[in-house]
């Protein structure tokens, strides 16, 4: 019997990673209705970050001043990704995005024309092969630059009304560039993230519980209330607005561009404080956002996308329910319970753990 | 010389032809370019590109891999591109077509003393005559297809993407299982199976397997084909397009839908038989999410909703995937950033520069110049 | 209403359209008959939904619809192009980059008889049934004065003749009852003599009944022998043109209060909705 405690407690520890990852989620899509398959990978970079911060044989700062910092990074990167990337395909300015290309071509150029940095199937054309001196090579990245940011801005489609599906295909690649990146600048090999409260356990009875399990737990439902909060505030409230009639809500004066910011720079700070906790309990590696982006949208799934406490509940539904079936019954059945929650709760109730029926227009 | 059907006043009821060769046109290409890649392996032209010359074994591998992906692509075409349907369990049923003819075409389990024991899971199967399970697989992969459609009757876009995304990450978890669930069906877990070679005519096991993948292209290609250029396509147009005004048509879209599923399962299938045949083992991990995102980015970056888009995808994906196989990170950091680059620039992929450049000002403008020149 | 609705090609039995709390139609009751219905009344007076209710978009609260007597609720919404009620849309609903003739076939989709597999291997009766429909989509546009433009791409064309193509795909459908949504709206002159020169043809062959929903009082005076006209969900006022164009409720309800019911000066100008 204590096992089941003990399986439930592990179960409510990953539920609050994956309700948290799907409340990211959920901001995000009511605000800005950007499905972001990238919502982990994003965490996990800020997790990266304040592990590299904080690790004594990294950057080694106090652990605290650390996570704050990791925490801060995480929520700019968020914005920073809306503003970069996603505001192109959302009807507003594609500039920032086209400096940004433009720039960090130019600056990969630098080391392509030098060396024979370019990619092989583009040097057999005539004077791509590389291999030009230092200032040519400069000279000929800075002439790039305003030709990449010509076409980026002739090019690049200003779209009013974007559909789910290409936004959908933006994050995923862009899940893949943040995942090599990390492996690039952080290595391959899981870290151990030492917090204040690593390994340290206690006992209810014969049941053996991590602190770090309950830190977990706690904070997911911190912030879950604090978002809560959040939306009953002055910007929380614009938020919804936009959310449940965006037109209404511009002519109201509500700007859709800073909403969005707003709700990706929180996004990003829930997910990032989501994947360090799971770093500080479990382990830190590369793969972790891989298997927890779905998890997320099951948990939004289970909450109709639409409601905060239903998205909670649902990553918890899951978490105990992948646990406990794990446990009692087989564990080759632990990798298809979410999957087979989330089928089912689709068949029967689309509209998930919530009472507002958002169900397939007429 | 064909007659020209016309209504009683005369009217043409298709559209006018150039007669002879010029009208043969597009008949004439997908013979010339097949005939082309049915010679390639005693012709390596491409020689020159590494990756793809067919004199080693290596070019031949990768040109099968390349009709493999967009054999598995021309049906994920038909069902996102052309019916309009997220449907994103296609890595599931490819997985399929490739477990279920490794499974059922595998020699039976040798028990005799001199057989090695630790291999002998990897190794047995029900031992059916290969070319038999093709068409077993193809269709089971359909029927399959289709249960996976059924949410889109109520689900629209995103949320039947995500059921869809679900079914298929299932399929794979299931044909992973422990054997204790699943005795008898022979899987081996999550190690994998060997896969027995078929050979045509005693061509080699990478001739055979090329052909099996070129063959398998051809189908789904004259499959999409047939299809999509007469009823069917104008249905599944219209559920796209138009899928508020289908029911007074009297099209049920949901019904086209699952169509469109079940025939795209069918050539994911094909190609996953195709594919497995030249990887040589199959196991899991090959089948992870991985599989839908390459697939995906064989798609978007051909052209969604090109006959010649997954042909064009699939060629640059696996140029791009051997070209830096040494160096992972960048390969995914590329794949990454070219889906981004895609979806951001050219979002109907490579085929359509043809018609963006065609459609562009400036090209209209030299238009009009001619042919006020030619009057 | 003691009336025999299988009669009637269209029936509206006190019908009652609620969303929420908001009543969008209540106890609307008109016997269509063959020939041009004018459905007429301000914006938001609930016309398009009547045509969502026949199409089986939106769900009566109460009262029903029947065609020739069959209740239409009974009928899934793609059954009921097959029992004989087709209809046009206010922004046409069309394939953009398919060919006109592509479009026209889809209203061919329930007289087909062959099925996927004939299909797929190209068999003699796919190619037969193909051509025979083709040809009937040909005989349509020709009537409406499209043939030339049968194979050019539907994108291509001007709203106007959109519209007209879409009028073509309801009518190959082989119609009993064909509900059409502002059909004029968008149309030059030109378009408009030759829309109505068709309809009339199939109105006299036929008997068609024709549902239309129109803003241009004009055309709808000059087209239609009876006229219903809606207001915030209730029928107002039914007749002919010249009983409803003078009926004080009618004026009100366009105009507002204060305009005096003898004044025809301004008739022509009144569709300012």
């Amino acid at each position: 019997m204590d096992n089941l405690i003990q399986q439930v407690v592990a179960g409510a520890e990953a539920g609050s990673y994956y309700a948290l990852i799907g409340l990211a989620i959920v901001v995000v899509m009511k605000s800005t209705d950007v499905p972001n398959f990238a919502q982990a990978e994003m965490g996990l970079l800020a997790a990266y970050m304040c592990w590299w911060l904080a690790d004594g044989d990294q950057v080694g700062w106090p652990f605290w001043f650390a996570i704050l910092v990791g925490l801060l990074f995480a929520t700019v990167f968020g914005a920073a990704v809306q503003f970069f990337l996603i505001r192109p395909l959302t009807g507003l300015s594609n500039q920032p995005l086209a400096v940004l290309a433009s720039l960090s071509l130019g600056w990969v150029l630098i080391d392509g024309f030098q060396d024979n940095g370019l990619p092989g199937f583009i040097d057999w054309i005539p004077g791509l092969g590389g291999g030009y001196p230092y200032g040519v090579a400069v000279t000929l990245a800075i002439l790039s630059v305003p030709l990449t940011y010509l076409i980026m801005t002739k090019w690049v489609k200003k779209m009013d009304v974007v559909d789910h599906f290409p936004l959908l295909l933006l994050t995923i690649g862009l899940t893949f560039a943040l995942g090599s990146l990390i492996e690039i600048f952080f290595g391959n090999n899981p870290q151990k993230f030492k917090t204040p409260w690593s390994g340290v356990n206690f006992d209810v009875g014969s049941t053996r519980i991590g602190w770090d399990q309950v830190v977990s737990i706690g904070m997911g439902i911190v912030i879950a209330v604090g978002l809560a909060i959040f939306f009953r505030t002055k910007w929380g409230v614009r938020m919804r607005a936009i959310a449940e009639d965006g037109t209404t809500a511009r002519l109201l004066g509500i700007n859709a561009g800073v909403i969005s910011l707003i709700a990706w720079a929180i996004g990003g700070l829930v997910a990032g404080a989501a994947m360090t906790l799971k770093a500080g309990s479990t382990v830190l590696e590369l793969g972790s956002a891989e298997g927890l982006i779905l998890k997320g949208f099951i948990a939004a799934v289970l909450g109709g996308f639409v409601s905060l406490p239903g998205t909670f509940l649902g990553g918890m539904v899951v978490g105990v329910a992948e646990a406990v079936a794990g446990g009692q019954i087989s564990t080759s059945l632990q990798p298809t319970m979410a999957l087979l929650i989330v089928v089912v709760v689709l068949f029967i109730k689309p509209e998930g753990l919530t009472r507002e029926a958002k169900l397939r227009e007429v | 010389m064909a007659q020209i059907k016309t209504n009683s006043s005369g009217y043409p009821l298709y559209p006018p032809k150039p007669s002879g060769i010029k009208g043969q046109q597009k008949l004439l290409t997908a013979i010339a370019a097949f005939g082309f890649l049915a010679f390639l392996p005693w012709i390596p032209i491409f020689g020159w590109i590494t990756i793809f010359d067919t004199g080693t074994n290596y070019g031949l591998g990768n040109l099968a891999f390349v009709f493999a992906y967009a054999a598995a692509g021309i049906g994920f075409n038909l069902l996102i591109g052309y019916s309009g349907t997220l449907g994103l369990a296609h890595a599931g049923l490819f997985a399929i077509g490739a477990y279920g003819s490794a499974i059922l075409s595998a020699p039976p389990e040798c028990l005799e003393p001199t057989c090695e024991t630790i291999i002998r899971p990897a190794v047995s199967g029900y031992g059916w005559p290969f070319l038999l399970t093709i068409p077993i697989v193809c269709f089971f992969a359909a029927i399959v297809g289709v249960v996976v459609g059924f949410p889109a009757a109520r689900l629209k876009g995103f949320y039947l993407a995500i059921a869809t995304l679900a079914l298929g990450e299932l399929i794979i978890k299931l044909i992973s299982l422990d054997e204790k669930l699943w005795s008898g069906l022979k899987t081996n877990g999550g190690t994998g199976k060997q896969v027995q070679i078929f050979e045509f005519f005693g061509s080699g096991q990478l001739k055979s397997a090329y052909f099996l993948s070129l063959g398998s292209l051809l189908i789904t290609f004259v499959g999409y084909v047939i299809y999509t250029e007469n009823r069917l396509g104008r249905t599944l147009k219209s559920v796209r397009d138009i899928e508020i005004a289908t029911g007074p048509l009297g099209i049920s879209s949901t019904y086209y839908k699952l169509i469109a599923f079940g025939l795209s399962g069918f050539a994911a299938a094909l190609a996953g038989v195709a594919w497995a045949q030249n990887s040589a083992f199959v196991n899991p991990s090959s089948f992870k999410t991985r599989l839908l995102v390459f697939l995906l980015v064989v798609l978007i970056l051909g052209g969604l909703g090109k006959l010649w888009g997954p042909l064009i995808g699939a060629v640059i994906f696996v140029y791009i995937r051997q070209e830096f196989q040494d160096s992972q990170k960048l390969l995914f950091f590329l794949i990454g950033t070219a889906l981004m680059v895609a979806i951001l620039i050219l979002p109907k992929g490579v085929a359509s520069l043809p018609d963006r450049f065609n459609d562009s000002r400036w090209v209209q403008d030299l238009r009009r110049r001619f042919k006020a020149v030619k009057v | 209403m003691s009336s025999d609705t299988s009669t009637f090609p269209l029936s509206l039995e006190d019908l009652h359209v609620s969303f929420g709390g908001n009543r969008v139609l209540e106890g609307v009751d008109i016997n269509f008959v063959p020939g041009f219905n004018g459905l007429i009344g301000p914006n938001g007076a609930g016309k398009t939904t009547i045509f969502n209710v026949l199409s089986g978009y939106v769900k009566a609260s109460r009262g029903a619809a029947l065609l020739q007597g069959k209740n239409l609720s009974d009928l899934k919404p793609t059954d009921r192009v097959s029992n004989g009620i087709a209809r046009t849309f206010q922004s046409p609903k069309l394939i953009l980059d398919a060919t006109v003739m592509e479009n026209v076939l889809l209203g061919m989709h329930h007289r087909f008889k062959h099925g996927h597999v004939t299909e797929l291997l190209r068999l003699p009766n796919h190619r037969n049934e193909e051509d025979q429909a083709r040809e009937v989509c040909m005989d349509m546009l020709e009537e409406f004065g499209l043939a030339e433009d049968a194979h050019k791409e539907t994108g291509d064309l001007s709203l106007g003749s959109q519209k007209i193509v879409e009028v073509c795909r309801a009518l190959v459908a082989e119609p009993k009852v064909l509900l059409l949504d502002e059909p004029a709206a968008g149309l030059g002159a030109d378009d408009v003599t030759i829309l109505l020169k068709g309809l009339r043809k199939f109105v006299e062959e036929q008997g068609l009944c024709l549902v239309i929903i129109e803003h241009d009082l004009e055309l709808v005076t000059s087209l239609c022998p009876i006229i219903y006209v809606l207001h915030f969900g209730r029928i107002i006022s039914e007749g002919s043109p010249e009983v409803i164009t003078s009926d004080p409720t009618v004026i009100e309800a366009y105009l507002g209060k204060g305009y005096a019911p003898d004044n025809n000066d301004g008739q022509g100008e009144t569709d300012a909705i």
